[in-house]
């Protein structure tokens, strides 16, 4: 299928939001903090005002007078009395320049009282913490806790228990296409043009951040350069709308590379005690215990813990499993939605874990997998039935793949097999508007494109198909938030399968999860200052 | 951050430009690749760039045992100059490894010597085919050999008002350049270790260099004893190793540990010097 | 020479003289913000990326790694320019009919950077691991590149590599040539 919006885009012919100029524009740039942790004791801005072309300053003393009600607490829009994590804005310059306003930035000096930070992880917990020892942490954001079966039962009749700790690093989207909005704020009407993957998500989080009521609030989505589950919270927005109503101009806001890497929400850190038993050479049971760092967050942005933990169990066979895992507020960026939260972090520790099972056994690690990966009929860990299910099928022509390969590979090349897996359509519902005329079919909603196609070509797709109709000419629009119901943002192949919902027919039921089909997890904990919010 | 630009259009006036008695903290600047983003960043804070793009610098010169390259000329230009494919492979492997095409049609040889950085994939080849440079200023031209004009990281002796006009490589070098890196393209090396040939006069006609190293890249004249001819025993080969291991002290940073380091001098020494031997069989023995 | 010195430079043909252009001025911010030319791509500002490259005098060239004032008196084209003519046609087309142009954003830097290499190459395409070797400055994070190795097979009129081993995309510093 050739993609209606790719040629202009190859020509250079399209908008992003990175590249929209408003008549009288001031161009703003952040101060960020260069300590993971800090007292602000002192901020001179006085130097900042005297450079030419610099016409406003935002800083925290100014907000309590601009918002009309306090911020969530410890969630600040700038940094009141101390930085939280390296990157943190604690100021921002506007100015009838970029430059200016960089050079503006550069000249604010703040007055830091370096603190202990907590970036380290490994080096916090050497080993498994005691609950006693979590009970009391004043780190711990979030505790998750399930199992099936007695882990410790099985490992005393055990052959052999394989134990083995892994750990990840940080990893940021980086999306080519850096945040970059502008915001205009006339009177009552905040209007905000912003590349996001959910411009409803994008006002919901502003009302929430500003306190201005949703209807107040316009957010108009531009062309996505990337987005990777990246560009659905309000991070630049809040303080390009402040300041233009300080300063009664349209705001433009952009992140730099550097601040993106930092500022934009990323995968922290995370650790994985992971343990596996091998009965009569069969893998019977497993327990994960992940420590997972969620940088400068707060309660409510540990979302992942529970979401992806079950990941860590591999689509195996399994007759007993624990899972038990911590989010930890640190001193490292803010955790936040990325592309598969934590997904491929948990397949990494999963699979390397059983690569090195099978080793051990001497047995081959695509053979290892064939005898325990799930198959139609089987139950996963949290006790849905297994439907069609194309794992093993997929792991035999892994197999074919990697041995050609192997065949042709030069000298110090290997290869090797790894098995991911993840959920989609679990999402929110959606609402979409279908307009026929004897010009053909527009479609209305309130997604972006965010460059796989799913919104621009997927949607009018689906919905031609199903009403039968010729699929061409259609068009699709983004509702502005305010003409159309909430709808949920656009993340990876969801969206389609998400906003066709409505008018497809019902899926016939399936054994997954219903009343009467087999049960959960025995135990399933959850303590958190918000809870899962997948 | 504000800084003044010039356009010399004569040696003289860059020289006056430069002079630190006139303007004081102006830069040369050639390619920029490497000093704008630098400046941009607020790590640099010039007062002037003088920059070198119309100068008559750019040029390139081939004779019987030298080839002489203007200080200006980008490297895309030298990758593809037939002279330095047929008689540099080392340094040509090199060259390619450097940022990417289009940085490559701006950045040159001579600013890639003088910004000096300890993570240059240029400076290994450099160093193991013996180049050196022609620096001009007001008073002349010195000669400096490249050895002795790196002085340490980002630092060399490089006087203020000094310019590199040429670099000078004898020819023909068998040579090589091998290197590791977390991404192939558009990334620097974690350790890169050029070989080349030259004419042995009684010594080891081996020439080996390496980066990676502290505090920057360094001939390893430990492992270059072990190799006594052109082509060398694999138990040479593995004596030359040891000593480029144990004489050695391997940066630990973000690129790499010190520990992956020294497992990668050993592998890519190897690598080089096994390359280097079946060039010089090709290129028809030895360099001047 | 310190202050806003007056630019005359070519920019898609066409003579352009542009008063008050500081010293510290990329070429990127000139071509976007002075020339809104905004089809030439800001993204990491550091020459990482490729999203920004242009054609000096018909070679690519990273724009947010030059000085405005380098471009005095010399030819510099963008993809706006670019477009509509053959040899842009056959690349952006070739991107297209491969499925190569996701979110777009690096696709416009992607098109300059091979035209260039096409143009250096007049004496013979080059074979398709070297072509994508000589991309590996422009940075896609949509792809995966796997389509735009079809693109590059499909201008080279190459068999499209059926999987991808690792060898088709780097130099492998092993192996001796």
């Amino acid at each position: 299928m050739i993609r209606t919006d790719a040629l202009p885009k190859a020509q250079g012919a399209l908008a992003y939001a990175p590249d929209v100029q408003l008549p009288g524009m001031l161009w703003a740039a952040y101060v960020t903090s260069p300590h993971p942790h800090a007292e602000i004791r002192g901020l001179d801005t006085a130097p900042a005002r005297e450079v030419v072309g610099v016409v406003d300053i935002l800083t925290a003393d100014d907000l309590p007078a601009l918002l009309p009600r306090e911020p969530e607490p410890g969630r600040p829009l700038l940094a009141t009395r101390a930085t939280r994590f390296v990157g943190e804005p604690v100021a921002v310059v506007a100015a009838e320049t970029l430059q200016a306003a960089r050079e503006g930035a550069a000249r604010i000096s703040v007055d830091y009282r370096v603190l202990p930070a907590f970036t380290d992880l490994e080096r916090e917990f050497p080993h498994w913490p005691t609950p006693e020892e979590m009970r009391s942490h004043p780190q711990v954001n979030a505790h998750v806790h399930a199992r099936r079966g007695d882990f410790d039962q099985v490992a005393r009749t055990a052959d052999h228990v394989h134990r083995e700790l892994y750990q990840t690093a940080m990893v940021a989207q980086v999306p080519l296409e850096p945040h970059a909005c502008i915001a205009r704020v006339q009177g009552d009407d905040w209007y905000v043009l912003t590349t996001t993957q959910t411009p409803f998500g994008i006002r919901e989080d502003l009302a929430d951040k500003l306190g201005v009521p949703q209807e107040r609030i316009r957010v108009e989505g531009t062309w996505v350069g990337g987005g990777f589950g990246g560009k659905n919270e309000a991070l630049l927005e809040p303080h390009a709308l402040l300041l233009s109503r300080r300063t009664g101009r349209p705001v433009r806001l952009a992140l730099t590379f550097r601040e993106e890497f930092l500022f934009s929400r990323t995968t922290q850190p995370a650790l994985f005690w992971m343990e596996s038993c091998l009965k009569d050479g069969r893998l019977v049971a497993r327990r994960t215990r992940l420590l997972l760092d969620t940088g400068a967050s707060l309660p409510g942005r540990d979302f992942a813990l529970g979401y992806s933990l079950g990941f860590t169990l591999g689509p195996y066979r399994l007759e007993a499993f624990e899972l038990e895992g911590y989010a930890l507020r640190t001193h490292r960026p803010p955790f936040g939605p990325h592309r598969a939260p934590l997904a491929p972090q948990c397949t990494f520790a999963s699979e390397s874990h059983l690569d090195s099972l099978a080793r051990d056994r001497g047995e081959d690690p695509v053979a290892f997998r064939l005898r325990h990966v799930w198959r139609p009929g089987d139950r996963t860990a949290l006790g849905q039935v297994v439907g069609p299910f194309a794992a093993e099928a997929g792991l035999r022509r892994a197999q074919e793949t990697a041995l050609a390969w192997k065949a042709s590979a030069p000298p110090g090349h290997g290869v090797g097999v790894a098995l991911g897996f993840w959920s989609t359509g679990t999402g929110a519902g959606g609402e979409a508007r279908l307009t026929l005329s004897p010009q053909g079919l527009v479609l209305l909603q309130g997604e972006r494109e965010i460059g796989n196609g799913s919104i621009w070509q997927g949607l009018p797709g689906v919905a031609a198909t199903t009403l039968g109709i010729p699929r061409k000419p259609w068009r699709c629009a983004t509702a502005i938030p305010g003409t159309l119901p909430s709808i949920a943002g656009s993340g990876g192949a969801g969206p389609r399968r998400r906003s066709a919902t409505p008018w497809r027919r019902p899926p016939r039921a399936s054994g997954a999860n219903s009343p009467d089909g087999p049960p959960g997890p025995e135990r399933w904990a959850w303590e958190s200052g918000a809870g899962p919010s997948p | 951050m504000a800084y003044a630009l010039h356009f010399p259009r004569t040696l003289d006036e860059a020289f006056r430009l430069l002079d630190p008695e006139g303007t004081e903290g102006a830069l040369p600047l050639a390619g920029g690749t490497d000093l704008l983003p630098a400046v941009e960043a607020g790590r640099w804070h010039p007062s002037a760039l003088v920059s070198l793009s119309r100068l008559p610098l750019g040029t390139f010169e081939r004779t019987e045992h030298e080839i002489l390259i203007g200080g200006t000329l980008p490297l895309r230009r030298l990758e593809r100059e037939p002279d330095i494919v047929r008689l540099l492979p080392g340094l040509v492997e090199a060259i390619r490894e450097v940022g990417s095409v289009p940085l490559r049609h701006r950045a040159t040889l001579g600013g890639n010597v003088v910004r000096a950085s300890p993570a240059s994939d240029l400076l290994p080849p450099l160093l193991a085919l013996e180049a050196s440079l022609d620096l001009r200023s007001r008073d002349g031209t010195r000669r400096v050999a490249l050895g002795d004009f790196l002085r340490g990281s980002w630092e060399t002796t490089l006087r203020p008002g000094e310019l590199v006009e040429r670099i000078r490589i004898p020819v023909p070098r068998p040579s090589s350049y091998r290197w590791q890196r977390v991404r192939p393209a558009n990334d620097i090396s974690q350790v890169g270790v050029a070989c080349a040939l030259a004419s042995s006069d009684g010594r080891s006609p081996w020439r080996i260099a390496a980066g990676g190293v502290e505090p920057h890249p360094q001939r390893l004249p430990g492992a270059e004893a072990a190799l006594s001819h052109e082509d060398p025993t694999p138990g040479e080969i593995e004596e030359a190793v040891h000593r480029a291991v144990e004489g050695s002290r391997l940066k630990d940073d973000r690129r790499a540990g010190e520990e992956y380091r020294r497992h990668l001098l050993g592998v890519l020494l190897r690598r080089s010097i096994t390359s280097t031997v079946s060039r010089a069989r090709t290129m028809g023995g030895r360099g001047t | 020479m310190r202050g806003d010195l007056p630019l005359t430079l070519r920019v898609n043909g066409s003579e352009q003289t542009l008063p008050a252009v500081p010293a510290d001025t990329k070429l990127l911010d000139l071509l976007r913000w002075r020339l809104g030319l905004k089809g030439t791509k800001e993204g990491c500002r550091t020459g990482g990326c490729g999203a920004c490259t242009v054609l000096v005098n018909g070679e690519s060239v990273l724009s947010c790694l030059t000085l405005a004032r380098e471009m005095e008196g010399q030819e510099v084209t963008t993809v706006e320019g670019l477009s509509g003519t053959a040899e842009a046609e056959a690349v952006q087309r070739a991107f297209v009919e491969a499925g190569a142009v996701q979110c777009g954003y690096c696709t416009p830097g992607f098109v300059m950077a091979l035209v260039s290499l096409r143009r250096e190459r007049r004496d013979g395409p080059p074979d398709l691991p070297t072509l994508a070797s000589e991309l590996g400055g422009n940075l896609c994070r949509c792809t995966g590149y796997y389509s735009i190795v079809r693109a590059l097979a499909g201008l080279l009129a190459a068999p499209i590599p059926p999987e991808l081993p690792k060898s088709t995309f780097s130099v492998d510093p092993g192996r001796s040539p």
